[in-house]
């Protein structure tokens, strides 16, 4: 018994948030298994289109190298953001500091303030925000994603999210799973319920929220986006023109193709299914 | 600036909350541009801040964040958000380990900002020669200025961007991501990470500059 429920397990692998959906893969707990609990699924997982986006990168890439096993040591990641440069000696120092205090009955500490330490909520406020913020505003943690989620927790299933398009994949699969949302529509790959703002050359890639139906809570990545210099190209009839304007665009999603409300995504033919 | 200031008045006569998401801004580095909300006026009654150490001091791994939640921030009720999500972090988290918090500080000793910058400057060098191979194949490239990340504007003769992965993947070994992974408005984009080692990025684009055909401008 459980080595069926295992191999199922096994067998399931999802597609990537947006994703081409060329088979469903989706691990369906239902008859198919010997045994199920009485437990419903939240349906709200049941909405989400496919597996988060850089595990199925992970995924297609390791497909790729079990066919083609001689190319691993060829492989280059210029995927997913993740950092190679080990930490250098100052900042490795604090960690070493950190775990020896826990060695001393001196400096040993157990639970700690759920908001972060004192002293780094206030080295936080004064050297990374110049006092713009106090540090009671200075919530410590183990890092933003977790904290987007966190904040989701926090706002519930009945706000409505709006979100930059293309972003960063975390503020729309977190507003699925808290329920704000309906289900996605296969033509736009958009759920129902959030708002998409398009980054497009027609905005200078800065969502134009004016335009948009008003939502609850608006999730925007800092702008860092610049191209020629901090000087704007927009791509115009395939061509790149300088505008003259200043362009700052998102970081994690990027500049979408001109797509504008009235020119629908041109989505690959997989993203009907 | 102007953007974000306007973005903020908007937020304000419309009762919503700004989730601003600044895990890069120590990446900005032309003037002019903020790297925190709180440096447009206002931002403190409607914004939240997310951030954190991962992408500049290598914490991707250690995990090491924070956010910032205003006391100036209210609900519609006049509930403080503030006491909101004090009850969230005090009743599901007990705090980031002891440990890491230690590494934060050291982050933000004079002598860990520098090495921060140092760090920083590995990586946008490697964004430069990225960005700077994809244009010098004509490719339209964007980012790589102010962010770790190069947006390339992907011919159509390539297919959607998934198609796109799979043939970079399979003639190159190099691994990106599609654009349409952040969403349908990313469709015919990809993008190129320049968090690698230089050797890595230097050989990837080697690799590139062979196997993908120039594009005539």
């Amino acid at each position: 018994m459980k080595l069926s429920i295992a191999t199922a397990l096994l067998a399931v692998s999802s597609v990537g948030a947006f994703a081409p959906m060329q088979q469903p893969r989706f691990f369906t707990a239902t008859t198919s298994l010997a045994a199920t609990t009485g437990v419903a699924r939240n349906p709200n997982f049941a909405k989400l289109a496919g597996g988060y986006l850089f595990p199925e990168i992970g995924r297609r890439r390791n497909a790729y190298l079990e066919e083609n096993p001689e190319m691993a040591s060829r492989l280059i990641s210029l995927g997913i953001g993740d950092t190679t440069q080990p930490i250098p000696d100052h900042i490795l120092s604090g960690l070493v500091k950190g775990a020896s205090r826990l060695g001393a009955k001196e400096t040993y500490s157990g639970y700690g303030d759920g908001q972060g330490q004192i002293d780094l909520r206030e080295k936080i406020a004064e050297v990374l925000y110049k006092d713009l913020v106090k540090p009671s505003d200075v919530f410590v943690s183990d890092g933003a994603k977790c904290d987007i989620m966190r904040l989701q927790q926090m706002f519930g299933a009945n706000t409505i999210s709006a979100v930059q398009d293309p972003s960063y994949p975390v503020y729309v699969d977190t507003s699925v799973m808290m329920g704000q949302t309906g289900d996605i529509n296969k033509d736009t790959s958009q759920y129902g319920n959030i708002v998409y703002m398009p980054c497009t050359s027609e905005n200078g890639f800065f969502p134009d929220y004016a335009a948009m139906p008003r939502a609850d809570v608006v999730y925007l990545c800092s702008p860092k986006y610049v191209k020629d210099d901090a000087w704007l190209s927009l791509i115009v009839g395939g061509n790149v023109v300088h505008t003259g304007m200043p362009c700052v665009v998102r970081s994690n999603c990027f500049l979408s193709p001109s797509l504008s409300t009235a020119t629908p995504p041109v989505l690959p033919p997989q993203w009907s299914n | 600036m102007e953007q974000l200031t306007e973005l903020v008045a908007l937020c304000k006569e419309r009762g919503s909350i700004l989730v601003f998401d600044a895990a890069y801004a120590p990446f900005i580095r032309s003037p002019g541009v903020p790297k925190t909300i709180y440096e447009i006026p206002g931002a403190d009654e409607v914004a939240i801040e997310v951030n954190s150490f991962s992408k500049y001091a290598g914490f991707t791994g250690v995990r090491l964040g924070w956010t910032v939640v205003p006391a100036a921030l209210k609900f519609a009720d006049g509930t403080l958000v503030q006491q909101d999500f004090n009850r969230v972090m005090a009743t599901a988290f007990n705090g980031a380990s002891n440990i890491v918090q230690n590494g934060g500080l050291a982050c933000l000793d004079p002598e860990g900002l520098a090495e921060i910058d140092v760090l920083i400057d590995y990586y946008m060098e490697n964004a430069r020669i990225l960005r700077e191979t994809m244009e010098g194949l004509g490719y339209d490239a964007y980012g790589g200025i102010d962010a770790p990340y190069i947006f390339v504007k992907l011919p159509e003769s390539m297919g959607g961007s998934w198609d796109a992965f799979q043939t970079i993947l399979e003639t190159t070994q190099v691994v990106t991501i599609p654009g349409a992974g952040f969403g349908p408005g990313g469709e015919g984009y990809l993008r190129l990470s320049a968090f690698a080692p230089r050797e890595s990025v230097v050989e990837a684009c080697s690799r590139l500059a062979k196997a993908l055909a120039p594009v005539e401008a």
